[in-house]
């Protein structure tokens, strides 16, 4: 009987909070996230590309490395979210490219996501790969969001991802394939959504703004959204998720 | 600290006016309406006194409104910003503000304050993190930054549209903390400043006992014989109810009455309108006078002060609430100042 695995939420929150202390907090800050301040502590750096391709994002990647990297990155499909992680012997760096056309919350969404990725799924296994004596490690990941829906940590998806997984000269490339799995995407996303909104401040925000009778939820995603500059569709799941506003 | 202004050529905005309230203009344009005139008077309009309702005191009226809700947006666009591609922004730095005013036997008492200082702008054409840094600075002196989604037919270098979306957005923004400030108590009567629906997330339109009273009037949906009518309604008489149902937005059940002498610049002058959530009527009133008692009560909280200039159409716990948020804002030139302070404008 083959078992079907699910996102796991206690990895995700110990994920999140580890990222919080990477940066010096001891727990996330009142107000918007510094996001910015959160992906520094980390060897990751990041841009935003008009009309975000693989093919665009590899020669972004080729002109920031001064090299052209051996990827299969050929497609012109449109992405809102990428990432790309190496390994080389014992260093590890990242890459995270948001489509620049997005709407600015969702940039940062997107951002947010593959930082997750990052750590949840590509960081622990080249880890391994390093440890096992591998010497380089090349792998990606794209993000695209459901054509029409601005439900940010929903209907998020990877189209191509894990087709793209390049272990170049490693024989074992086809046993560790990187697939980004449907549990993988949920555990990015509910990566983000904790990242951006932490429990705490949402609790701490409701308690300010809750009111008895009319549109409840909406009417706290529409406040909250600007007071952690996030979008309406992610803090209306977010609310959702915690139980609040119904 | 954020250099996020000085980046992008950030400069202070000369001139301009502080004007509390300006106009809002919805960004697609005045919803399509239907209106249906016939629905209290079938027959020939006449205009209807509403003074000697009998049999009820206004006191003892259940529906008698005792809360009062109105808000307040002063500001203006205080700094420009250009985009990496060379687009002005207009910067708006405003306070706004909801109030709700309860009546109480004779005395007019706040209740619910909610007041904010406020930035809106367009950010979409900056990064993220120069945007996220810029908003947490606010953010620690208690400053929001409200972003402006321009509406998909706007364009960027369209500046006059981004600066009326810019300036809807602060309105927007306003009509959210009187919803705030109506939803802690829409259970009990309560009139609001203008448009029920730009209140509508604040109570249930089919439950809660919510009006509002418009003073000002664009768009009539009256043919012109009953044009004349209205521009010739005495103190105390209204026209008939009729229901108006905008395409997208909440049907309501309006009228128009005249509660100030008139005499002025307008033949309008004097004139308000009230509306009321068809589904609470039909559901809760409909076949009782409701209509000319709401009527009357509105007259009898008209504005008193002769030295206030639109006393003719205002009513007393409106314009009493309008005062105090005033006073709850404070200085304006110090709030303009602290933010240039903030954005490194000189």
């Amino acid at each position: 009987m083959t078992s079907i695995k699910t996102a796991d939420s206690a990895k995700v929150t110990t994920a999140v909070q580890s990222v919080w202390q990477q940066s010096g907090f001891e727990k996330p800050t009142p107000g918007i996230v510094p996001l910015n301040e959160l992906i520094s502590a980390y060897p990751i750096w990041f841009a935003e590309i008009p009309y975000l391709t693989p093919r665009n994002a590899k020669i972004f990647l080729a002109k920031k490395m001064g090299q052209t990297p051996v990827l299969y990155l050929n497609s012109d499909e449109n992405l809102s979210g990428f990432l790309f992680a190496q390994q080389n012997r014992s260093v590890f760096t990242g890459c995270i490219f948001v489509d620049a056309n997005d709407i600015l919350a969702r940039r940062r969404f997107s951002a947010a996501h593959e930082l997750g990725h990052y750590l949840l799924h590509f960081l622990p296994v080249m880890q391994e790969l390093a440890a096992a004596g591998e010497e380089e490690v090349m792998a990606t990941e794209g993000l695209v969001y459901e054509t029409g829906n601005d439900a940010d940590n929903t209907n998020a998806s990877d189209a191509w991802a894990g087709k793209q997984i390049v272990l170049p000269g490693l024989e074992i490339a086809e046993n560790i394939m990187l697939f980004t799995e449907p549990w993988q995407e949920t555990e990015a996303n509910q990566f983000a959504a904790e990242l951006l909104m932490p429990t705490e401040t949402c609790q701490t925000l409701i308690a300010q703004h809750q009111v008895p009778f009319g549109r409840k939820r909406e009417f706290l995603a529409n406040r909250l959204s600007s007071e952690l500059l996030v979008s309406r569709e992610a803090i209306t799941w977010r609310l959702a998720s915690l139980g609040i506003g119904g | 600290m954020s250099y996020f202004f000085l980046n992008y050529g950030g400069a202070k905005a000369v001139g301009g006016t502080v004007i509390p309230n300006p106009t809002y203009i919805p960004p697609n344009g005045h919803d399509v309406t239907n209106v249906d005139l016939s629905y209290e008077e079938q027959g020939e309009w006449k205009a209807i006194p509403f003074l000697h309702v009998k049999g009820w005191r206004q006191d003892e009226w259940e529906y008698s409104p005792t809360r009062y809700v109105d808000g307040k947006d002063v500001g203006k666009i205080a700094a420009r910003l250009f985009t990496p591609d060379g687009w002005p922004i207009p910067v708006r730095v405003s306070q706004i503000g909801g109030i709700s005013m309860r009546i109480e036997g004779r005395d007019i008492l706040s209740e619910y304050i909610r007041a904010e200082r406020v930035v809106t702008m367009v950010v979409q054409p900056f990064p993220w993190a120069e945007v996220e840094e810029f908003a947490i600075h606010l953010q620690q002196d208690g400053i929001r930054l409200l972003p402006v989604f321009l509406d998909p037919a706007t364009q960027i270098w369209e500046s006059q549209s981004v600066t009326q979306a810019t300036d809807n957005r602060s309105r927007e923004e306003m009509f959210s903390l009187e919803e705030e400030v109506l939803a802690q108590a829409a259970d009990i009567p309560t009139i609001v400043d203008g448009r029920l629906q730009a209140h509508s997330g604040g109570f249930d339109s089919k439950t809660c006992p919510v009006f509002g009273v418009i003073k000002t009037h664009q768009r009539i949906p009256l043919d012109m014989s009953r044009l004349k009518m209205l521009y010739a309604l005495q103190l105390g008489q209204r026209l008939p109810a009729f229901i108006h149902a905008p395409a997208k937005n909440l049907t309501t059940l309006t009228w128009y009455l005249r509660i100030g002498e008139g005499g002025g610049q307008s033949a309008l002058d004097g004139v308000v309108r009230i509306e009321v959530s068809l589904d609470w009527y039909e559901s809760h009133v409909k076949g009782t006078n409701f209509v000319d008692r709401l009527s009357r009560v509105v007259m009898a909280y008209r504005c008193q002060r002769r030295s206030y200039n639109r006393a003719q159409i205002s009513l007393e716990p409106i314009v009493r609430g309008e005062d105090r948020l005033g006073a709850v804002f404070g200085n304006y030139t110090r709030l303009l100042n602290h933010f240039y302070y903030l954005a490194h404008i000189s």
